[in-house]
């Protein structure tokens, strides 16, 4: 045996053993899931949300939404998220040094007047240029803060240091949230006793071709484009599946930015979004569970499967390219920055097996699938290939990945059931036979140039370019 | 991606053992996919097949409810009475009394609650209460609070102190349903943690009653429970117990931050003559949290007595207490107003900021 073919079998070995630890990991995430939605369903069927909607009493919670160049949308998005049903609630719209006439917008369309605002200095941010608050009364929870231009993060820093409530929400502003996702986003707050809730997350769905009428979601349709339908499953998995398992295991190191909720004292505590990175949401999660295990106070990340935010989802390659590229770069930064906490003891699970996770299965993923596509397109060409082998294990790869795909969409039928047209259903599971030949290979493809790069030092976000929801037409 | 080679660590696979793994998948993805179709089916099913049923025993029931007469003679018709040993149809009758019931009182309510009993869905509550299941009983409790059902007190009552949250949660509300303030005496016995959400809960059920003494309030107070004692200072708070002043500027000595700054909160509502001085006392070995409680507090009872410790406070590192102290002066104190605005002239930059925030925030 020479060592070409000693170093061939090390590596086909190595990345047989990921896979299956892979594999084992996802039947561990599917199983695991099922028990955490079923308890969130069962503890919430006598639950009446409306009595603590109207309560005086009820924690108070700000919601941020930065904003940048968001002209065309921004009034009716502010509209839908006034219309959010929580009486304690302070929506706070930064405008993050806009070149549009977003705020100007705001200005006509909700009366708007600078006031004299002192902005405590707990998180340092670029400079705020003005506060404005409503004449109308009917306006009365909205402020809107002009700064200058700072990023996402910058921006989010700001609402954060004019929030004056307990708890707050981050989202995005051209998100559309349920009327009651205030409500279900602040209970585990308010239900932790041993331990604090730092933080919870909330399901993302995707919202293309579904219908929108005055910044609300009246009808949900499943999207007719390829792309966002790919990316509905792939949500499902994610949600449904990947995150209520690592919620109910505590372990969870991401909130989504387009919509999570925070426990404000932490997160000023911790130096609030970190401005240095594109990952800036899971950077934070990351970091308020660092602190409190440094602290080595009792805390947990929460995550309830509710749908409750729809997104528009990228429905063109050029733009789905850009978002995972941003991503897989965010998730190398936040890994690097605390690299201290890799496979250290000293931070528990969140060291043992969360942060070991994300690096093998979540970062290092495109980089070993892309590893072995090319070794074995190389493999073709020297004849090394056992076809006799190569096929039957291709059976076993792609049916195990049909079959955890089908699993989520299982859950979601048996859960929340969102698409109830058994056409839609089809649509969906027959999307998800062409995932393995097309749309991850072209995710695989987007994080590796996202990983490169990282080494060419490129740090932009990157133009997430919105299409924009269907309209009812009346 | 997993690649093959003709080399020895895939001799250990058998290409047979693999296409039966992969054969495993695809029969558990079709029986995913059977039961994907079914359950939609059933959904379907559930959703037009019963609706001569739902639709005919709503109208029934509004009919029954709006007619005067005795209820109990009246005779369930066979159509309804057929569907009804249907479990599922039984559940979907109990749930529609349940919701008409929250949402009607007096005559009308006490005719909800006769048909439950006269259609002997009380049986399946209490079945559900005695499942060993923890989401049935909380269903099972839920169903007889709602009812009223008070001769099952003693069996709810043992279930206040559940170490399950949600069956605890769920029968400290059917207490307090059948009870109203005087629900509350589980409080005496309960050891394990009250959640803010349940105590907003029981705040909320209390909202509609009118005002009364609440008996244990002070001994709740001293409780050993500290989610209790929050609790207890929160209904000082909100009915304005005064005659429990005392115990609640007791609570500064407790190791628990919530239960400090709640008192700090309460005293404000229950203010007497001394309490501005007590709260200054306190300030100085309290949390920022804390503070800024004590501080918002001040804005509303402080007087000139005050003044001195407010003035130091403006000097606070602090960006918040800095703002509070000076809320606080402005509010409360003679020629507050033109103190800060002196300070404003002596650091403009700072004071003059927090000087136009007040104005702005207390002269609208």
């Amino acid at each position: 045996m020479n060592w070409w073919v000693i170093i061939l079998e090390a590596f086909a070995l190595g990345i047989f053993l990921y896979s299956v630890i892979l594999f084992a990991f996802y039947v561990f995430i599917g199983i695991f899931s099922i028990g955490e939605t079923r308890k969130y369903i069962h503890q919430n069927r006598v639950t009446d949300y409306r009595m603590i909607a109207s309560s005086l009493h009820a924690p108070s919670v700000s919601i941020i939404a930065p904003a940048y160049n968001e002209g065309l949308s921004i009034v009716d998005n502010v509209r839908s998220l006034l219309s959010i049903y929580y009486y304690n609630l302070e929506v706070i719209i930064v405008n993050d040094g806009s070149r549009d006439n977003s705020l100007q917008k705001l200005i006509d369309a909700y009366q708007l007047r600078r006031i004299d605002f002192f902005v405590p200095r707990q998180i340092p941010t670029k400079a705020v240029r003005g506060i404005y608050k409503s004449r109308n009364p009917v306006f009365r929870k909205l402020t809107v803060v002009d700064k200058e231009n700072g990023g996402k993060a910058d921006a989010l820093n700001v609402g954060i240091n004019i929030a004056g409530n307990d708890y707050v929400i981050c989202i995005d502003v051209d998100c559309i949230l349920e009327q009651d996702a205030v409500l279900k986003m602040v209970k585990p707050f308010m239900e932790a006793t041993g331990k604090r809730v730092i933080a919870s997350g909330g399901v993302i769905r995707i919202a293309n071709s579904s219908i929108v009428e005055n910044g609300s979601l009246v009808k949900v349709r499943l999207p007719r484009e390829y792309l966002p339908r790919m990316q509905t499953l792939e949500y499902i998995r994610a949600f449904l599946l990947g995150r209520m398992a690592w919620s109910r295991l505590n372990g969870l190191l991401l909130i989504s930015g387009a919509f999570g909720a925070f426990d404000k004292e932490i997160v000023v505590q911790c130096g609030g979004y970190n401005r240095n990175t594109v990952g800036e949401d899971m950077e934070l999660v990351v970091r308020m569970r660092r602190y409190m295990e440094e602290k080595k106070a009792p805390y947990k990340v929460t995550y309830i499967p509710d749908p409750l935010c729809w997104t528009e989802a990228p429905a063109s390659y050029k733009v789905l390219g850009r978002q995972r590229n941003r991503w897989i770069r965010g998730t190398y930064e936040t890994l690097k920055f605390h690299r201290k906490m890799f496979f250290n003891p000293r931070y528990r699970l969140l060291g043992m097996l969360s942060y070991p996770y994300w690096f093998f299965f979540e970062l290092l993923a495109p980089v070993i699938e892309f590893l072995g596509f090319s070794a074995f397109f190389i493999m073709i060409l020297t004849g090394l290939v056992d076809w006799e082998l190569f096929f039957p294990l291709l059976a076993v790869v792609v049916s195990f990945n049909y079959l955890y795909s089908v699993f989520a969409v299982y859950m979601e039928v048996k859960t929340y059931n969102q698409y109830r047209r058994r056409t839609d259903i089809a649509k969906l599971l027959l999307t998800s036979l062409s995932e393995p030949f097309n749309f991850h290979p072209f995710v695989v493809w987007s994080s590796i140039r996202g990983l490169v790069d990282i080494f060419r030092n490129r740090h932009s976000w990157g133009d997430m370019t919105r299409e924009g929801f269907d309209k009812k037409i009346s | 991606m997993i690649l093959l080679f003709s080399i020895s660590i895939f001799d250990l696979l058998n290409p047979g053992l693999l296409y039966t793994v992969a054969g495993v998948f695809t029969a558990i993805i079709v029986l995913l996919l059977v039961l994907i179709y079914w359950n939609l089916y059933q959904r379907k099913k559930a959703f037009f097949q019963p609706q001569s049923f739902r639709m005919g025993f709503e109208l029934w029931v509004s009919k029954l409810m709006l007619e005067e007469g005795e209820l109990l003679k009246v005779t369930v018709p066979a159509k309804f009475a057929k569907h009804l040993k249907q479990p599922h149809k039984r559940q979907f009758a109990l749930d529609s009394l349940i919701e008409l019931k929250k949402s009607v009182a007096g005559t009308v309510g006490d005719n909800v609650v006769k048909l439950y009993l006269k259609l002997g869905l009380k049986e399946d509550s209490i079945k559900k209460l005695n499942s060993p299941v923890w989401h049935k009983k909380v269903k099972g409790i839920n169903e007889l609070s709602v009812m009223k059902q008070e001769d099952l007190n003693a069996r709810i009552f043992k279930l206040t102190n559940n170490r399950n949250k949600y069956i605890r949660r769920e029968a400290q509300a059917a207490m307090f349903n059948f009870y109203g303030f005087k629900g509350l005496r589980f409080l005496n016995v309960l050891t394990h943690s009250l959640s803010d959400w349940q105590q907003l809960n029981l705040i909320e059920r209390l909202r509609p009653l009118d005002p009364e003494p609440i008996p244990g309030l002070s001994a709740w107070i001293h409780s050993d429970n500290a989610t209790v004692v929050l609790f207890a200072l929160k209904l000082a708070e909100i009915y304005q117990c005064f005659e429990v002043h005392d115990d609640v500027v007791s609570c500064f000595m407790h190791e628990n931050e919530a239960v400090r700054g709640q008192a700090a909160k309460t005293l404000k509502e229950i203010a007497g003559e001394t309490t501005a001085g007590i709260l200054c006392e306190r300030y100085p070995s309290e949390t920022v949290k804390n503070k800024i409680n004590i501080l918002n507090s001040l804005t509303v009872i402080a007087d000139d007595a005050q003044l001195p410790f407010l003035i130091k406070e403006l000097d606070n590192e602090n960006d918040f207490l800095k703002l509070g102290a000076a809320r606080a002066i402005a509010a409360g104190c003679t020629g507050g107003w033109a103190l800060l605005d002196s300070r404003a002239l002596q650091q403009p930059l700072l004071f003059q900021n927090i000087y136009d925030h007040l104005r702005s925030e207390l002269k609208k």
